[in-house]
């Protein structure tokens, strides 16, 4: 009875596809682990993993490819190292790397004959969309959060694409007025603690900070510059640390001296509590009468104020002292020794939570307990091996359909039997839900585009060859159109920026392998955008040095309802030319996320992967993107 | 923080320290541990339960290898519940892992008195004349059990045990227990302490929206005869009363109080789920009731004294726009609402329990707090015996699945993963497990699950051929991704039973992974 022979009954031929084919898998966390042994158990001939990140001992409960040992080593190798003895027919590649490195380019996608997505987070969920389209590879997109998870077939042309519904990305950012100056909830202090007092003592300035909006108004203008000197006080702080009286000078900084600046500014409080300074003698007396010196390991309990005080001084200690190490090992370097936040380092997490605990006090506000800090501060995701392992079973159940249809020829090639499916631990008549996949969006910016790949004699072509020749000339565009390099999203040419139109493209850093992005921006009838793929080829010089290499045509964009195109949606995107376009794009979105909830309702928790309601959120250190509750 | 806590952060976000407890304190036993069952247990022992039972008494083959990862090459021909288990034990060290290299059909038979020692029992690829004994044996000794199979591109997980009772039922959306439409005196006093048409425009709009539904609801009342908006015009009208006290655009408590109406407008007193599980049986309490059931007793008792009609309150608010000074009143006196209606249950079930001649103190107060602010929420589960289902299955609802699209698919492979067992009890293999014969085999199993229905009181009805054709071209495999998807639910529902929270799945769920789609059976 040879191993496989369970495969041959159920699966027939396919199985003979399955162990020819070459297949990606990005990410090897939680859903990662359980997809690569599905794989390998169910014969996929060549599987390459690529995930950038190492081992965690808060992985151990779900990634069941790593052990105690492992922890700090690169999570693609030890997955390898794990899954590949669960069967000698099958290679494992593994590539601790970022999937958005260059080297993984289209040419690259192109060589797999399917792409499995087990991420955890949105922005490189978009990218490998966008790369599995533009190299038309069939992509099984997946995501989990708690009991909830996804899977979804994305098969470019045929399938909507992960970008054809909006996304909520649920990034909360917080006016910076809010949290330096008045804030009324935990969170405001929270990311105070994280995103302020952290990076200023230990780490990079608050200005990275992508939760704080730091834009000026005119009604905030006086006080952000306050607020600016006051970093700028705190900075110079820096250069006391590992004196004996570091910790009180920082407590006396923004606990009793910020605040008293605070109180100073009357107007402020009219309507608003007003804060209450602490006093550093007073809570180190306090401190000192009652409080268990262990009282940090004690995560699950709301921290008394001298609590917060001890934990506070505790480990803002331990810090100054791992910084200070970190400095004398680089003492012959120039970059600067910084510290950075992880909810899993317990020095770090100390730090925010008895910070942002003894900030609330001082404005009146709830105190939470370190375990609830640690999930606000660091966006955790709940993730439990059950629902993962259920997802990684449907994605390979996924895989086999699309297969399937991958043997036809392509003009006959139906996905209905892949599907959207949902796991609804909610609902009480089913632990599924499946939806039939949809059509691609024909004003998806992804997959509703029109690519061609162009010839380009590189040594003399210029931008204007590209757009009054080809374009507007050839192509018969109107003069509304922009031009946009799509490898830095940088504008080279519209309507009213011509700057470049005589430089040779050699020189605006268009290679061989470059995309342009044409948009049509006239109102009439716009056409769907056009991509442009350079190859490079010598023109003789009395021709136009840039040729079509294939005859297409360009569909027109559907209509969008005026109301859709006045452009006033919250300005993300409004930075360029086509904001009308997103715009719209926005606008329909909304109104899909709000059906999309309402399945939700009615069928059990819709979730999406990289977003999900309620504050459980992305797991990406840098964003603070919890809801108020 | 200790290690432990570290490495289970990310699913103490779910079920909590309780939860943890719960499963660290849970015993599990594993019947057959082909992959289906080695997958519900991967996950299992992951997650940190108490320890577990491994028992098979099969030796590895190389077919074992191709679907079940916990086996290499080294263990063929060794006992499969051994390697399993030395697998298993090195996902997690805290886990007390053992094996017994025994058939499960064989213990059932011989020793039913082993299992009562369990928390829960996992039975995969079972028959049906052993789902039907062992059954019997846990409801007896009141053992949670499981049962699950992967069967080719289907399977199906069903629970099984007397009663299951919830207090953390956690479910995904419910309605916030505001009061809006029935405010108590302590409410409806500050409501009144404050004035709507404040002069101050910033003192205007940040007043919270709870105590404008509850002004507003008021004055509707009084002017309608003790009644709150009922139809779509009154409740337009309603929404047209909050719009018209805004004095500005930009009044963001005001909207909220508009998005809330519905609020004012749902109606009072408790649900029809709850309102259920009052008028149960089990709520007439005796000495051998369990705790749920005294607080429950309890309960009934409050709702129609005490509360009016209403159950304990809940507590908390959610975030809205207001002075931080209304907000904190606001809290406050939610909170102390709260914390009275507690004491009143626990003065309540203290005096049930004295009654009933037991320690009046033997339900702590943490345990009530929670019952209380669970109480809209209590869920009772009561599975039928597999014997029942068996023998005498839910007539009618059989018949509507069998004539229903969307169940057809389900209630087939329902039919067929019982109709093969049969097969098999009658030609010693099952469909289509070896080479050549398959025509054959396809018209006896067709056979066979006309006989099935008709016995089960469904004569003159059949299942369609590609179903048949399919469930013997599965020939018995169990595929690893469709274990691996069984194995997943099957731990999840283990997870819920033992944590007693989340709501487990009702009837037999049954999977069919060629379209993708499962359906509930409650049969």
């Amino acid at each position: 009875m040879p191993r496989d022979r369970f495969l041959h009954k159920s699966l027939g031929t396919l199985q003979n596809d399955i162990q020819k084919s070459r297949v990606l898998m990005v990410g090897a966390g939680g859903i990662g682990c359980e997809l690569l042994k599905n794989l390998v158990l169910t014969g996929f001939g060549e599987i390459h993993v690529v995930d950038l990140d190492t081992i965690d001992l808060s992985n151990l409960n779900r990634q069941f490819l790593f052990r105690h040992e492992h922890i700090k080593r690169p999570k693609a190798l030890v997955a390898k190292e794990s899954a590949g003895p669960f069967n000698p027919n099958v290679t494992i590649e593994a590539h601790h790397a970022n999937i958005k490195d260059p080297e993984f380019d289209v040419s690259w996608f192109q060589g797999f004959n399917i792409v499995f997505n087990a991420l955890d987070n949105f922005e490189a969920r978009r990218h490998v969309n966008r790369m599995c389209v533009e190299a038309e590879v069939p992509l099984i997109e997946s995501g989990t959060t708690g009991y909830n998870g996804q899977t979804q077939v994305i098969v470019p042309g045929k399938t909507e694409c992960y970008d054809c519904t909006g996304k909520e990305t649920n990034n909360k950012t917080f006016p910076v007025c809010t949290i330096r100056s008045t804030p009324s909830q935990a969170i405001h202090c929270i990311v105070w603690a994280k995103s302020y007092l952290f990076a200023e003592v230990f780490g990079t300035s608050e200005d990275d900070a992508p939760d704080m909006d730091n834009t000026e108004t005119s009604d905030n203008a006086q006080e952000v510059e306050k607020l600016r000197q006051e970093a700028q006080a705190l900075k110079v702080l820096r250069d006391s640390m590992g004196s004996k009286d570091f910790p009180r000078m920082v407590f006396d900084k923004v606990f009793t001296e910020d605040i008293n600046r605070l109180l100073s500014m009357e107007d402020m409080w009219k309507n608003r509590r007003k804060p209450e300074p602490l006093d550093f003698d007073k809570l180190k007396e306090e401190a000192a009468a009652n409080v268990d010196p262990d009282i940090a390991a004690k995560d699950q309990v709301v921290w008394t104020r001298a609590q917060n005080f001890v934990v506070f001084i505790s480990s803002l200690q331990r810090l100054s002292v791992r910084l200070e190490e970190a400095r004398t090992r680089r003492d012959v370097g120039n970059a600067a020794a910084v510290l950075s936040f992880d909810k899993d380092d317990r020095d770090t997490l100390d730090f925010v939570a008895a910070s942002a605990n003894l900030r609330s006090t001082v404005f009146g506000i709830d105190s939470k307990s370190e375990f609830d800090i640690k999930q606000m501060a660091g966006n955790i995701i709940p993730a439990i091996a059950t629902t993962n392992a259920m997802t990684a079973g449907l994605c390979v159940l996924q895989a086999f359909h699309a297969m399937r249809e991958q043997r036809k020829i392509k003009e006959e090639r139906n996905y209905g039997k892949t599907k959207m499916v949902f796991l609804a631990p909610y609902s009480s008549d089913r632990a599924i839900v499946s939806e039939h996949i949809r059509p691609p969006r024909p004003d998806c910016a992804i997959c509703g585009v029109t690519r061609v790949r162009i010839e380009v004699d590189l040594s003399r072509a210029t931008l204007k060859d590209i757009v009054d020749s080809l374009l507007k000339t050839h192509l018969a565009y109107a003069d509304d159109l922009s031009v946009r390099l799509q490898d830095n999203d940088g504008l080279l040419y519209d309507a009213d920026f011509d700057d470049n139109l005589e430089k040779k493209l050699r020189d605006l850093d268009i290679k061989v392998g470059s995309s342009l992005e044409i948009v049509d921006e006239s109102d009439e009838a716009p056409r769907v955008n056009v991509v442009l793929r350079i190859t490079a080829k010598e023109i003789a010089a009395e021709e136009l040095p840039v040729t079509l290499l294939e005859k297409f045509e360009i569909a027109r964009k559907p209509k969008s309802e005026p109301a859709m195109t006045n452009g006033t949606t919250n300005g993300t995107h409004g930075t360029n030319g086509h904001s009308a376009v997103l715009a719209t794009n926005l606008k329909r979105s909304a109104d899909e996320a709000g059906l999309e909830a309402d399945i939700a309702s009615k069928r059990g928790k819709v979730m999406d992967g990289a977003a999900k309601a309620e504050g459980e959120v992305i797991d990406d250190d840098g964003t603070i993107n919890i809801e108020d509750d | 923080m200790a290690e432990p806590k570290t490495k289970y952060d990310r699913q103490l976000r779910i079920w909590g320290e309780q939860g943890q407890a719960a499963l660290e304190k849970a015993s599990i036993c594993l019947l057959n541990c082909g992959p289906t069952g080695s997958e519900t247990l991967k996950n299992l022992v992951l997650g940190g339960v108490g320890s577990i039972t491994v028992i098979d008494g099969s030796k590895v083959e190389v077919g074992d290898l191709g679907n079940n990862f916990m086996v290499d090459e080294s263990s063929v021909g060794q006992s499969k519940a051994k390697c399993v288990c030395s697998f298993l034990q090195e996902l997690n060290d805290a886990v007390k892992a053992k094996f017994i290299e025994e058939y499960p059909e064989a213990l059932i038979e011989m020793n039913p008195s082993f299992f009562s020692q369990f928390t829960l029992v996992v039975a995969t690829q079972l028959g049906e004349d052993s789902m039907v004994k062992l059954d019997r044996i846990c409801r007896q000794a009141n053992v949670m059990l499981i049962f699950a199979r992967s069967y080719g591109l289907t399977g199906f997980v069903r629970i099984s045990l007397k009663e299951h009772t919830v207090v953390e039922s956690k479910p995904d959306h419910f309605l916030d227990d505001l009061r809006l439409n029935n405010p108590w005196p302590e409410l409806k006093r500050f409501a009144e302490s404050i004035d709507l048409d404040v002069q101050d425009p910033v003192a205007h709009k940040h007043t919270p929206y709870v105590v404008i539904l509850v002004k507003v609801a008021e004055q509707w009342a009084k002017s309608h005869g003790g009644s709150l908006p009922s139809t779509r015009d009154e409740k337009k009208e309603f929404k047209d009363l909050l719009k018209a006290r805004m004095i500005s655009m930009d009044e963001d408590n005001y909207k909220e109080a508009i998005e809330a109406s519905f609020k004012v407008f749902a109606r009072r007193g408790i649900g029809p789920d709850l309102q259920q599980i009052l008028n149960d049986s089990s709520a007439e309490v005796d000495s051998n009731s369990s705790d749920f059931w005294v607080m429950v007793a309890a309960l009934k008792e409050f709702i129609a004294n005490e509360g009016g009609g209403e159950a304990p309150l809940e507590g908390s608010i959610p975030d809205m726009t207001s002075s931080t000074e209304l907000y904190v009143n606001l809290q406050n006196i939610y909170q102390a609402k709260a914390e009275a209606d507690v004491l009143v249950i626990e003065q309540r079930v203290r005096n049930i329990l004295k009654k009933m001649g037991k320690d009046p103190n033997s339900i702590s107060k943490t345990t009530l707090k929670s019952f209380c602010r669970n109480a809209r929420k209590l869920k009772v589960c009561r599975y039928r015996s597999i014997e029942d289902e068996f023998n005498s299955p839910i007539l009618p609802e059989l018949q509507k699945y069998l004539t229903d699209e969307d169940y057809s698919v389900a209630v087939g492979f329902y039919i067929l993963l019982r109709a093969v067992d049969r097969f098999a009890a009658n030609y010693n293999s099952f469909p289509g497990q070896f080479d050549g014969g398959m025509d054959e085999d396809i018209s006896r199993l067709k056979t066979t699950a006309v006989g099935l229905l008709s016995d089960l009181g469904c004569n003159g009805l059949t299942l369609t051929e590609d179903l048949i054709n399919e469930m013997c071209r599965f020939g018995a495999s169990e595929l690893h991704a469709v274990a691996a998807f069984i194995g997943g639910i099957a731990s999840q529902e283990a997870i819920k039973l033992i944590t007693r929270q989340f709501l487990p799945m009702s009837g037999t769920f049954v999977f069919s992974g060629i379209d993708h789609k499962s359906q509930l059976l409650s049969l």
